[in-house]
């Protein structure tokens, strides 16, 4: 890079770096969620048929502009050779499926018994009038591709065998500019979470955007799909990763009990302990028949987060008793690192180390799909 | 240490000790057990929706709508989890209930709930300020009294989530054996899980459990109960408060910039004597006000 500079302009924050070929602008958008009448006129405007996530950060992304210095200086019109790529909240939740398997597609823990029970007492409830995947999961939506206006070429993207240059990414290279966004998030009725942020990191010599969209449904699966795009300052070439990777909710859980959490002071303050061969059973996912408390059984966590019981038993190890099960499974464990995407994707297979299968594969546990393209300006 | 210099102290955002918490869990059990599931109140009080845990807001809350005594309140449950503070912010409002019990309502939102409270913070919370899960099990234990509606002079009812297919009438409410963790099915689980929809009936959430109610089912429990409104929490909304209906149903939402990122403004209804309402908006308390570090975030290496 040649120079650069941040800059800041009402709800945007961003930096101007000028290469050898390029003056390259990278920025984030800021502003609260939409109110009623933002979402009834973006409703309109973009044909959604399906209704917003509970926080929809409608006007916030994350753009690159990039604008070949050589062509502009040749072309008459200044930013004819600009091109924007962009990741937005309403293109990516334009991409969510609205047909009726997208939403039969995942179902939470409980449905089942749920629908079962609720049918025999009530007789049967039509689902909402327009099916759309609840799970909020944009379909095929890697960033938006346009030209900085009417007349710009729109460079197209080709499939590529090149990957990131992770190395060049671990370089230790002071941050210039870095940022963060949600794009949009929704809680899932309490039955999980999904969330769709955006980051950027530009250095020296490269930049790193990332578009995340993280989902856990309690008791049944996790879901992360990654759109990473690189650049290195000294060529001419974006490259563009694209990866799915989704993994049973037991299967996360398993690496809280793997020592990632301390149970010690959870479990310390339980009551009687003494040993008992059915605790250390890891992947049962209810307690046992023997568990006093009547009303365990029934809640509504239990069953979702099914091998959480278990998971407190096996905790307290070799020193509990069946009587001590009741004290234990209500001293819980601390689940709040389920939350955190980042900590989630940790522990799953690294997509930027596998060569590209859009077929998909598993790997330990894990069904990953990777796709990698790239465009040259 | 009495009630009061406890008040005082969780008014200042500062916690009590854990024997303290036991205490007042003792003293607030005496008091929540001889509540009705469909607890009466007696206007005027103030309405209010979810807090999780935004201490900061909550004093922004009594701000705008008084102090308590001064002013009645009715809080419709979700204290915890989600915020920084929802330990102070609960032991606050229990601290209040157990002072002037006539004077503040607490009924249980979905997140006064072992299960909930695991994942989404209050677990995690207590065991950082307490060293011990001591003082979320007498919490959750208390969360288990809560009453789960209230009827202010026989004409606004008042619950976490909202209605259920399985009741028609507040007297089916009274005879549900509350106290129990939040189930999940039956009607206290759609008590404390249902939101309304433009739909006509009773329609199934797509997740594949959970009721959604039209307006229709509104205007039958509305007249058959011969209320004149159904105040609800449970969903963020943008502008503090949304009515539906006709102005049969309102949602009131009282965690203002929820989750310190939304952006959102607060409401709180006011009923007065007459019952005619009023609606005040308030905002999240000021940056400098909640201790907290700058907005911008710290430059990360992801990959």
């Amino acid at each position: 890079m040649l120079s650069h500079r941040q800059y800041k302009e009402s709800s945007k924050t961003g930096i101007l770096v000028t290469t050898q070929c390029a003056t390259i602008r990278l920025w984030t958008i800021k502003a609260p969620i939409l109110s009623a009448p933002q979402m009834d006129a973006l409703k309109a405007a973009a044909n959604l048929g399906l209704p917003f996530p509970e926080m929809f950060f409608g006007f916030n992304a994350l753009c690159l502009e990039v604008e070949d210095r050589s062509a502009a200086e040749a072309s008459s019109d200044s930013n004819s050779a600009a091109f924007r790529f962009s990741f937005s909240a309403a293109d990516a939740l334009g991409s969510v499926d609205c047909s009726e398997e997208a939403m039969d597609a995942v179902k939470v823990a409980y449905a089942k018994e749920w629908t079962e029970k609720s049918e025999k007492l009530h007789g049967t409830i039509k689902q909402i009038p327009r099916p759309y995947d609840w799970t909020y999961t944009p379909k095929e939506y890697h960033g938006s591709l346009s030209g900085a206006d009417a007349a710009a070429a729109i460079p197209a993207f080709k499939t590529t065998s090149s990957k990131i240059d992770i190395e060049m990414l671990k370089r230790s290279e002071p941050i210039l500019f870095y940022d963060e966004i949600v794009l949009y998030e929704d809680e899932l009725g309490d039955n999980g979470a999904c969330m769709l942020t955006a980051r950027v990191r530009v250095m020296k010599s490269c930049f790193l955007m990332l578009l995340r969209f993280f989902l856990r449904v309690d008791g049944v699966l996790f879901r992360i799909h990654d759109t990473r795009v690189f650049h290195a300052f000294d060529s001419r070439t974006v490259i563009r990763e694209s990866s799915r990777r989704e993994c049973s909710y037991d299967r996360v859980l398993g690496r809280i009990s793997g020592g990632a959490f301390n149970v010690a002071s959870a479990v310390s303050s339980t009551t009687t302990a003494s040993t008992t061969s059915m605790i250390s059973t890891t992947s049962t996912a209810m307690p046992p028949p023997t568990m006093p408390v009547p009303n365990v059984l029934t809640m509504r966590g239990a069953r979702r987060t099914g091998s959480l019981h278990t998971l407190d038993r096996a905790s307290a190890g070799a020193t509990a008793t069946p009587g001590a099960t009741a004290a234990s499974a209500s001293a819980g464990v601390d689940l709040s690192v389920l939350n955190k995407a980042d900590w989630v994707a940790a522990g799953m297979v690294d997509p930027l180390t596998i060569e590209a299968t859009s077929e998909g594969v598993v790997v330990d546990g894990v069904h990953v799909t990777v796709v990698r393209d790239e465009f040259d300006f | 240490m009495d009630l009061d210099s406890q008040i005082e102290s969780l008014s200042k955002c500062i916690t009590i000790s854990e024997n303290q918490v036991r205490d007042l869990c003792a003293k607030a059990r005496e008091i929540l057990i001889e509540e009705s599931n469909v607890q009466r109140v007696a206007a005027p009080v103030t309405i209010c929706g979810d807090i999780h845990g935004q201490f900061y807001d909550l004093m922004e809350l009594f701000k705008v709508g008084g102090m308590c005594p001064e002013t009645n309140y009715l809080f419709m449950g979700d204290f915890v989890d989600r915020g920084f503070y929802s330990v102070e912010t609960f032991l606050l409002l229990l601290a209040l209930k157990v002072r002037y019990p006539d004077r503040i309502t607490l009924i249980r939102g979905n997140h006064e709930s072992r299960q909930i409270t695991q994942v989404y913070g209050f677990y995690d919370e207590c065991l950082r300020k307490y060293g011990s899960v001591n003082v979320w099990r007498y919490c959750c234990d208390i969360f288990d009294y809560l009453s789960l509606s209230a009827i202010i002079d026989d004409r606004v009812f008042c619950v976490h989530g909202g209605l259920s297919p399985s009741i028609n009438t507040l007297d089916q409410i009274r005879i549900i054996d509350r106290k129990q963790e939040v189930p999940h099915d039956g009607a206290m689980c759609d008590l404390l899980w249902s939101d309304p929809e433009d739909i006509e009936g009773w329609g199934l959430s797509p997740r594949g459990a959970g009721y959604l109610f039209g307006g229709d089912i509104v205007g039958q429990f509305v007249h058959a109960n011969k209320l004149d409104l159904i105040a609800r929490a449970h969903q963020l909304v943008m502008e503090g408060y949304k009515l539906m209906f006709k102005d049969t149903i309102v949602t009131v939402w009282s965690a203002p910039n929820y989750c310190y990122r939304c952006g959102n403004v607060a409401a709180i209804l006011e009923l007065d004597e007459n019952l005619k309402s009023n609606y005040k908006i308030f905002e999240a308390a000021p940056q400098d006000a909640r201790g907290l570090p700058a907005k911008k975030p710290a430059p990360e290496y992801f990959l």
